[in-house]
């Protein structure tokens, strides 16, 4: 397929793509590859400074954080949370916001003025501010902070998915499966949906990156992982009382963040390259 | 005829002002925890008495729509109740933070479009140069930062370790503000009080920096991608044909044109920089809404958050509008 | 008589991905003061290439070949600075371009285009004078009610008002030479006749000259004085307009006029010329258009073909283009 010929020879892609591949290892692995539990703490060993400076060592190579707990462990670990909460919260976006957008630009009608309105309300309330809110009231978890991120996100979705049904929904092809016969399932299903996909992945590609980034934020807040979990916002969080004399405890996860929404943020605009010009043909 | 349509425009938004208003009056109902116990709870020792007391003060022992009716009154009075963490009005606290919000979310929108127009334009012009590849580089690191980050490591770099800006508030202890328009800066500027500008503005500049920096960063890529688009046009080989210099096509014509869609681009993006309002006033310590609408969350503090979050949610649909707005000016092919 | 434009020698090449792109090959044209000249080929032909180097628009990457010459009045183009080629374009030379929905700023008030060289020149002493003389150029060019349009916008305007705003623009500064790269392709026929019949009187009155650059020899037989007609980026023909169209000595230029439906007149049908332009990036060495040529020998292959003087004011790129006529 010349398609995956174009994206090895992307480099921004394939650059990006070793990167998540990078992390989603270490995440799988972080059990078997850390050197130490996600909360085992070493008291003696407080505040070390990473492998690299003075005074560190090899048992600690990013340093340890005010419990002693091993900062390159815990960011192997909170690879976990982050890659696990984008990847789902976007995949449940997507799938939502796909599938309503093509019911709302396949039927239009009330269906898609309701829905095009319930969009537009929630789009009026500042990202951040309505995930907050969501995760004040429906409680910390896992789960929720899932289902806080979805709520506003896939609206972005909706969007897409129903403006490029709109357009594609006069377009020969669609009148000519109808003449068939086929449902209307079939038709959005079997005939549209494959022309709009490759924008739709791109899109849910690019707010992966945004999605990790909310949830760091939230993290750093202290809503959202419970605590017990270690995630790389909290991390960030637990280093602003170091700032002073500790300064690794803030920058090492912040790396780790930075370092996955860049790689993925190049991913996704590879892929936009690769699929695009074929697109808007 | 363009004043109507805007009025127009304005009058279509309250209704949708309204609508979030009872959204939000809704939610803040939903917060788990009987704000009285939490409250109660936090003072020690009271009897059934005062709990009684304290539910009917906050109307809380009346049915919903009750609750509801009692509150828009008052919203029209101005008055938003209590707020019990700072046992002042609700009103006067959020009124003092608003200001401080704004003049962050001016600042680093000002920020944004300083840096982030020129750097797209020149990039546009020189393209393939290494400023262009430069910029572009920095751009898309600047997408890929999470701003709580990036702040706290602009706070360790310049001002824990090299000491050049205060670490966190809007003034250094003992300088007192005027109350003018609450922006301190302008307030500065309009005093002539310099000390308070010097003050005032070394405090502002690493939060706008750090909330300006993902807007920049997004200004700059669209602006680019948009003149380089513009510099294709026919147009633009007209006017060289006319003789006139290269300056002025670049930004007479090619960036005319070019602004409409990073315009567009930028408004989507005022939400983001309403919501990481939240993150930079939490890790810079400024007193404004973001940090406020927080802080009541967690504590439960039901009236201020309501008010908080209204305000808020109004700002927002008001700068909407505004961009709106601003769009149809730019745009002469469009009616509002 | 000196000509007003002088063209020796002028070649352009593009990079591509498979090597230099010659669009204009050799070319040598000559356009006298207020004479009408029209510059046909097909799409690809180079004319519009011709146009831009002649007004020092060729963008970078491409470049002028060294060895060319364009001289106005006398004065040679291809050697003066930025900023003194600038003070030409506008001000002695103007350009019409093809589509004139998207050669105008849709940002801009069409009253503000057209002021435009007008500002970049000084070409009159105050903002009055310039805002005097642009309603002047608008009414000219038969826009009605000028000064309520002036701060119009091209949304506005059809097809045909928005090119004659183009060529108001580019009169502005009263310049002794005006290129017209196919100025009606993308109008109306009505329209088309409406808008030649302006350039026409602006060749009478002011004594503009003209050089226009089309695909339809048709039109250009009607309008011109002279043709040149091109190929693959070369001259392959040159003269009287009527001559060139009535008796086209070169085997193109024939095909060209065969292309041409007639009213009544001839049966049988319409003769396309078969094959398509050769590869630009790899001229033939000899005649360009021999692997489409009836009559193409072997000699036509062998060398370049010159382009050859038959009589006054007459001449062909065809070494075959006597024995052709004779049989």
């Amino acid at each position: 397929m010349g398609f995956w010929r174009r994206l090895i020879s992307h480099p921004g892609a394939v650059v990006g793509l070793v990167v998540i591949l990078l992390y989603v290892f270490a995440a799988l692995l972080a059990p078997w590859i850390a050197p130490y539990g996600p909360r085992e703490m070493v008291l003696a060993d407080r505040l070390k400074p990473p492998a690299f400076l003075e005074g560190g060592s090899r048992s600690h190579l990013l340093g340890t954080d005010q419990l002693g707990q091993d900062i390159f462990s815990r960011i192997l670990y909170g690879a976990r949370v982050s890659l696990l909460v984008g990847l789902t919260s976007v995949s449940i976006s997507l799938t939502v916001g796909t599938v309503l957008g093509c019911i709302a630009g396949y039927w239009r009608g009330w269906v898609d003025r309701i829905l095009s309105r319930v969009a537009d309300l929630l789009m009026g309330f500042p990202y951040l501010l309505f995930t907050i809110f969501a995760m004040a009231i429906i409680g910390p978890g896992f789960g929720n902070l899932i289902i806080a991120l979805c709520f506003k996100a896939w609206v972005e979705f909706f969007r897409l998915a129903r403006g490029e049904m709109l357009a594609e929904g006069t377009k020969e092809y669609v009148e000519a499966a109808r003449a068939l016969g086929r449902g209307p399932v079939a038709i959005i299903a079997g005939e549209v949906l494959p022309n709009i996909v490759h924008s739709l992945l791109v899109l849910a590609t690019l707010r992966m990156g945004y999605m990790i980034i909310m949830e760091a934020s939230l993290s750093f807040l202290g809503l959202g992982i419970p605590p017990s979990i270690p995630a790389w916002g909290s991390m960030v969080n637990a280093g602003r009382d170091q700032m002073l004399n500790a300064w690794w405890v803030a920058t090492m996860p912040g790396l780790a963040i930075v370092g996955l929404v860049l790689a993925i943020n190049m991913f996704g605009e590879g892929l936009r390259d690769v699929l695009d010009p074929r697109m808007r043909r | 005829m363009k004043a109507v349509r805007i009025l127009e425009r304005v009058l279509t938004a309250l209704p949708m002002s309204l609508l979030m208003l009872l959204l939000v009056f809704g939610f803040v109902r939903l917060l788990p925890g009987d704000p009285v116990d939490i409250m109660m709870g936090q003072s020690g020792n009271v009897s059934q008495a005062e709990i009684d007391a304290l539910r009917r003060e906050l109307h809380l022992d009346r049915p919903l729509p009750e609750q509801l009716a009692i509150f828009l009154r008052g919203l029209l009075r101005g008055d938003l109740g209590t707020s019990f963490r700072e046992q002042r009005p609700v009103a006067e606290v959020i009124g003092d933070a608003f200001p401080a919000t704004v003049e962050l979310a001016l600042a680093a929108l000002l920020v944004a479009l300083l840096i982030g127009l020129p750097i797209g334009v020149l990039s546009a012009v020189r393209r393939n140069s290494w400023f262009d590849r430069l910029a572009m580089g920095v751009s898309f690191l600047g997408i890929s930062m999470p701003a709580f980050w990036l702040g706290i490591m602009a706070i360790m770099l310049f001002s824990v370790h090299l000491g050049w800006t205060p670490v966190q508030g809007r003034l250094s202890a003992g300088i007192a503000p005027p109350d003018l328009t609450g922006l301190y800066v302008l307030d500065g500027l309009l005093t002539r009080d310099w000390a308070l500008l010097k003050d005032a503005l070394l405090h502002l500049l690493l939060p706008a920096v750090t909330l300006g920096a993902e807007l920049t960063a997004i200004i700059a890529r669209v602006t680019r991608s948009s003149m380089l688009e513009a510099l294709q046009m026919d147009y633009v080989t007209a006017a060289r044909a006319r003789g006139v210099p290269e300056w002025q096509v670049v930004l007479r014509h090619a960036l005319r044109n070019a602004l409409i869609p990073t315009v567009t681009v930028a408004g989507l993006q005022l939400g983001v920089l309403l919501g990481g309002n939240m993150i930079v006033e939490t890790v810079f310590g400024w007193p404004g809404l973001g940090r406020l609408v927080v802080g009541a969350i967690f504590g439960r503090d039901y009236a201020l958050v309501q008010g908080a979050v209204m305000l808020y949610a109004l700002t927002f649909l008001i700068a909407n509008l505004l961009v709106d707005i601003l769009y149809t000016q730019l745009n002469p092919k469009l009616e509002l | 008589m000196a000509p007003l434009l002088a063209i020796e020698n002028l070649s352009v090449e593009f990079p591509s991905p498979r090597g230099p792109l010659r669009a204009v090959d050799g070319v040598n044209l000559r356009v006298q003061a207020g004479e009408i000249v029209g510059l046909i080929g097909e799409s690809g032909s180079g004319k519009s290439t011709v146009l831009l180097a002649v007004m020092g628009l060729i963008a970078r990457p491409g470049r002028i070949l060294p060895g060319a010459s364009v001289r106005l009045k006398g004065k040679e183009l291809t050697r003066l600075s930025p900023r003194a080629y600038r003070g030409v374009r506008g001000y002695e030379i103007g350009m019409v371009f093809q589509d004139p929905m998207t050669a105008l700023n849709p940002a801009m008030p069409i009253g503000e285009q057209v002021r435009e060289s007008l500002k970049v020149h000084r070409y009159c002493r105050s903002r009055t004078e310039e805002r005097e003389r642009v309603l002047q150029l608008l009414e000219a060019v038969g826009i009605a009610n000028p000064a309520q349009r002036y701060r119009a916008y091209p949304h506005e305007f059809s097809g045909g008002m928005l090119q004659r705003v183009l060529i108001a623009a580019a009169l502005a500064c009263n310049p002794r030479l005006l290129l017209a790269d196919e100025p009606t392709t993308a109008l109306d026929v009505t329209i088309q006749a409406q808008i030649l019949d302006l350039l026409r009187e602006i060749n009478r009155t002011r004594n503009t000259a003209i050089l226009l650059v089309s695909h339809d020899i048709g039109l250009a037989a009607e309008f011109c004085d002279r043709i040149a007609v091109m190929y693959a980026g070369r001259i392959v023909e040159v003269g009287p307009a009527w001559q060139v169209v009535a008796a086209p000595r070169h085997p193109y230029t024939r095909g060209l006029v065969g292309c041409l439906p007639v009213w009544g007149g001839r049966k049988g049908r319409l003769e396309p010329i078969p094959g398509s332009l050769p590869d630009l990036t790899q001229l033939p060495r000899g005649c360009a258009f021999a692997d489409r040529c009836p009559h193409a020998a072997a000699e036509c292959r062998e060398g370049e073909v010159p382009l050859l003087q038959l009589a006054e004011g007459r001449e062909v790129a065809c070494i075959r283009a006597e024995e052709v006529m004779a049989g």
